[in-house]
């Protein structure tokens, strides 16, 4: 205990007790069930920033801001590509650890008896993750200028590829997760993974290799309005079902509970 | 002394793996409030059935119910009744004890009010009310130990399922644990699986033994330990011969005092007393060590034959 007390504490521009006292009265005045929901977030976020994921998301915010200034990538087209590597790197960096820590912290089982639905128990963790790669990919798209000067209608298309990027990420960090054991062999093998498949659909000279690709710009000049449609369309409907296939492989995974505990 | 009313029933409860290992083979048992324990060496089956039971497995075949439903079709409804502590868990180090509980309270369906004071409750059972707002990572090993029950219990269940809860306690919160248990088995339905035969013999109103997945033993700790009446015996023992001494009998314990040894053994069905050995009261570990030793011996002449 004395140990405990003689601990230094780094300071913080708001005095600790003030701030308890400010939360504390935040919250006395909401519903016990908006209290639940709130304290649930915190106890979600909190796991999933550790340190380590705290340094590398600001490393990661800080280089693309470098990259953008130092490649002038200030216009959408260019700007769109940067934009979707964003996303998925959020969506690696905050999942490669996610289900390792449950794992690997032997918390696993003490959850599976309480969300007996292991489909329940997916998006229990999932939610609050989507959610901080959603949130933290905001700023990325804000801070370019065309991005706010756009139709609203164009500014959500944006937002709807980058994330279906981000969630076919997520899922494929899922996968490889439940695989491997260290978090961070996890966020290397996915993003060599996306690295060449990304690559492999966007450079390949196959028939109708466009309706499959990762990287692909919503608004290309290229092609006329109809057939711009159809392409999107099909080609956002083959990721989704990719990301279902993901979704269930993972699951599958998952079942088999005795192999990820041991 | 028999359960009042079963509320808990194995019936023909088998589970043989891919790879055809045979972990359980017809396992019955009957359980009604109380604290029931689930003895064992390693490898026995033990862990099988409370992954079967915590629904995390899946029989081979047989049936378990509770009060009278099978608890693989309401395994949903189930849930809400088990309280289960594993073998191997872990907690989040960064999060304080009531974080943890209000957490996990949450899951279990449990909120506002009702939350807070069944939290304060467990806390005040386990004996972790003073040092609740601290860290789960400053916690020593018995401390972990207690939230882990106190995990179990935040949502009262009727059935609570404890897996080798005293290992790596000291002498002291052993005891404690044991009394915390029989506690609950006043209102609930405890199952205790171990190893460690006296946490069975000071706890447990009921017992059952396996060995290899079989059970040979359902009943009282007392009528187990009526196996070894009248063949445990206590003698002192110059140490220049207690190694020939302990070839020739099966030796339980020993306690060492300068040039002489004090043993405790078992002496076969029909096998002669050394002289000057003065018969004891036997204990449930030294029926379960016979109990031992008779089936390695038996597996022995097996894989010879």
């Amino acid at each position: 205990m004395a140990r405990h007390r003689e601990k230094v504490r780094m300071s913080s521009i708001i005095p600790r007790k003030l701030a308890k006292k400010l939360v504390l009265l935040a919250v006395k005045f909401l519903p016990f069930k908006w209290r639940d929901v709130l304290s649930r977030y915190w106890v979600q976020t909190r796991l999933l920033f550790s340190r380590t994921i705290l340094i590398l998301v600001v490393a990661m915010f800080a280089f693309f801001t470098w990259a953008t200034i130092e490649q002038h990538t200030f216009r959408e087209q260019e700007a769109f590509y940067f934009l979707m590597v964003q996303s998925i790197g959020l969506g690696i960096l905050l999942h490669m650890g996610l289900w390792e820590k449950e794992r690997d912290g032997r918390t696993f089982e003490l959850l599976i008896m309480r969300i007996p639905r292991l489909h329940e128990l997916i998006w229990f963790k999932l939610r609050v993750s989507l959610f901080w790669v959603f949130f933290l990919s905001l700023p990325f798209f804000i801070g370019y200028t065309w991005f706010i000067s756009i139709p609203v209608w164009r500014m959500l298309v944006y937002l709807l590829f980058c994330m279906t990027v981000s969630l076919f990420a997520v899922f494929l960090t899922s996968v490889v997760s439940s695989f491997v054991h260290s978090s961070l062999a996890t966020g290397i093998i996915a993003v060599i993974l996306m690295w060449v498949m990304a690559g492999f659909l966007f450079n390949a000279r196959i028939p109708r290799i466009k309706y499959f690709q990762i990287f692909l710009m919503p608004f290309n000049e290229r092609y006329g309005t109809f057939e711009n449609f159809w392409l999107l369309f099909l080609n956002r409907l083959i990721l989704l079902f990719i990301i279902l296939a993901l979704y269930g492989w993972f699951y599958e995974r998952l079942k088999k509970t005795e192999k990820w505990i041991l | 002394m028999m359960p009042d009313s079963i509320r808990l029933k194995f019936s023909q409860l088998s589970k043989v793996y891919q790879d055809g290992t045979r972990a359980l083979t017809d396992f019955n048992w009957e359980l009604g409030n109380g604290v029931f324990g689930l003895l064992g060496p390693n490898g026995a089956g033990k862990s099988t059935l409370l992954e079967i039971l915590s629904l995390h497995l899946m029989p081979s075949s047989g049936k378990i119910f509770w009060n009278g439903w099978d608890i693989q079709k309401k395994a949903l409804k189930f849930r809400r009744i088990i309280g289960y502590l594993p073998q191997n868990y872990g907690f989040y180090p960064e999060l304080k004890a009531t974080h943890i509980l209000r957490y996990l309270g949450r899951l279990n369906g449990l909120h506002g009010k009702k939350l807070e004071r069944r939290v304060e409750e467990v806390l005040e059972i386990v004996g972790l009310t003073e040092v609740r707002k601290r860290k789960v990572k400053g916690y020593s090993g018995g401390m972990r130990q207690r939230l882990a029950i106190a995990q179990s219990l935040v949502h009262s269940p009727r059935l609570l399922v404890v897996d080798e809860p005293t290992t790596g306690l000291d002498p002291g919160e052993r005891v404690a644990f044991r009394n915390m248990l029989f506690d609950l088995g006043r209102s609930c339905v405890v199952l205790l699986s171990t190893h460690i035969v006296k946490d069975v013999e000071f706890s447990c109103h009921q017992m059952t033994l396996l060995y290899g997945g079989l059970q040979y033993f359902a009943g009282q700790p007392v009528d187990f330990v009526k196996r070894v009446q009248g063949r445990v015996f206590e003698l002192d023992v110059p140490l220049g011969v207690f190694e020939d001494f302990s070839q020739k009998h099966h030796v339980i314990a020993i306690q060492e005092s300068g040039e002489r040894v004090s043993v405790r053994f078992i002496v076969g069905n029909g096998e002669g007393v050394t002289q000057g050995a003065s018969p004891v009261t036997p204990n449930l570990e030294d029926a379960y060590v016979d109990f031992i030793r008779e089936r390695d011996e038996e597996e022995d002449i097996g894989e010879a034959s």
